[in-house]
């Protein structure tokens, strides 16, 4: 094609509302900038296969904006919104309001007693437990200043009379545990979180467990 | 099948207590952040053979209304 311009180059002016302009670069080195302004852009797929990739730079600017990055490798985002923010998934279930808080406690529990709540997991889901707790104190201000010796667990019971201790604390007065990797149940199983009174003398006792159910 | 009890079948709550109830019965109060109601329920034989609500109430949890009012003019005040 006969050029008007001295170094035989091409001017190319592209103005139009809608393009679509596959681009296919195949070559030993090349440094591609992409700028794309545009009103509304619903979906923008970039696929990178290379041997070596040295450094991946995306800008994004926008008021909201999804983003789902598979990378294998090292990749730098770069996001410029009005807020972000990054959660761990049980700050993330109470955020979003599927988050699950059990509570069951009773007074008048004799040495030895054990009180407990059951939930059977939503069918269909997952229970993701994060976190267990317990209190324990006497019932009668006498007893107060004693040793008030408890223990909480957490137990699979669907197959009772076997049971799955899934996760237990122990302590003086009460006491907690977070877990570093969440407990699960499948929807169906059923969850005691039971708390056991091992002082000698009768208290109140109750115990907590925490998570979020997808 | 009670309002209640099909919110525990369902998870549809954040927050659940149990307490020991008479003769042998389970009181359960359950709660879901932003619907402004409480389901509190007594329940035989929880998720046994025999299962059955023996009595049930739906309690409103929005602030008081004077809590609410004094809100609304706290807000004017603050503009």
């Amino acid at each position: 094609m006969p050029t008007d311009h001295p170094d035989g180059t091409f001017p190319v002016a592209l103005i139009m509302a809608d393009i679509m302009m596959p681009v296919d670069i195949q070559a030993q080195y090349v440094t591609l900038n992409v700028d794309i302004t545009a009103q509304t852009l619903s979906q923008l797929n970039i696929n990178i296969a290379a041997q070596t990739l040295g450094q991946l730079n995306v800008n994004i600017a926008a008021s909201a904006v999804t983003i789902n990055v598979a990378v294998t490798g090292t990749a730098d985002i770069d996001i410029t919104a009005q807020s972000v923010g990054i959660y761990l998934q049980p700050e993330w279930a109470a955020k979003i309001g599927i988050d699950k808080n059990f509570y069951a406690a009773a007074s008048g529990q004799a040495s030895g007693a054990m009180h407990y709540g059951s939930y059977t997991v939503t069918g269909g889901k997952t229970l993701y437990l994060n976190a267990l707790s317990f209190l324990i104190h006497a019932d009668v201000e006498a007893d107060r200043d004693k040793p008030q010796i408890g223990h909480a667990d957490l137990v699979d019971y669907t197959d009772y009379p076997t049971v799955v201790v899934l996760a237990a604390v122990g302590g003086n007065g009460g006491g907690g545990i977070s877990f570093t990797k969440p407990i699960t149940l499948a929807g169906g199983r059923v969850l005691r979180y039971r708390v056991l009174n091992y002082s000698n003398h009768t208290c109140t006792i109750g115990v907590c467990a925490f998570g979020y159910e997808i | 099948m009670e309002t209640g009890l099909a919110k525990l079948y369902t998870g549809d709550f954040n927050t659940m207590n149990q307490e020991p109830g008479p003769d042998g019965t389970v009181i359960i109060t359950l709660s879901k952040r932003g619907e402004g109601k409480t389901y509190r329920f007594r329940v035989r034989d929880l998720y046994g053979k025999d299962e059955a609500v023996l009595e049930s109430k739906i309690i409103s949890t929005k602030a008081p209304g004077l809590i609410r009012r004094r809100m609304k003019e706290a807000k004017k005040h603050g503009r």
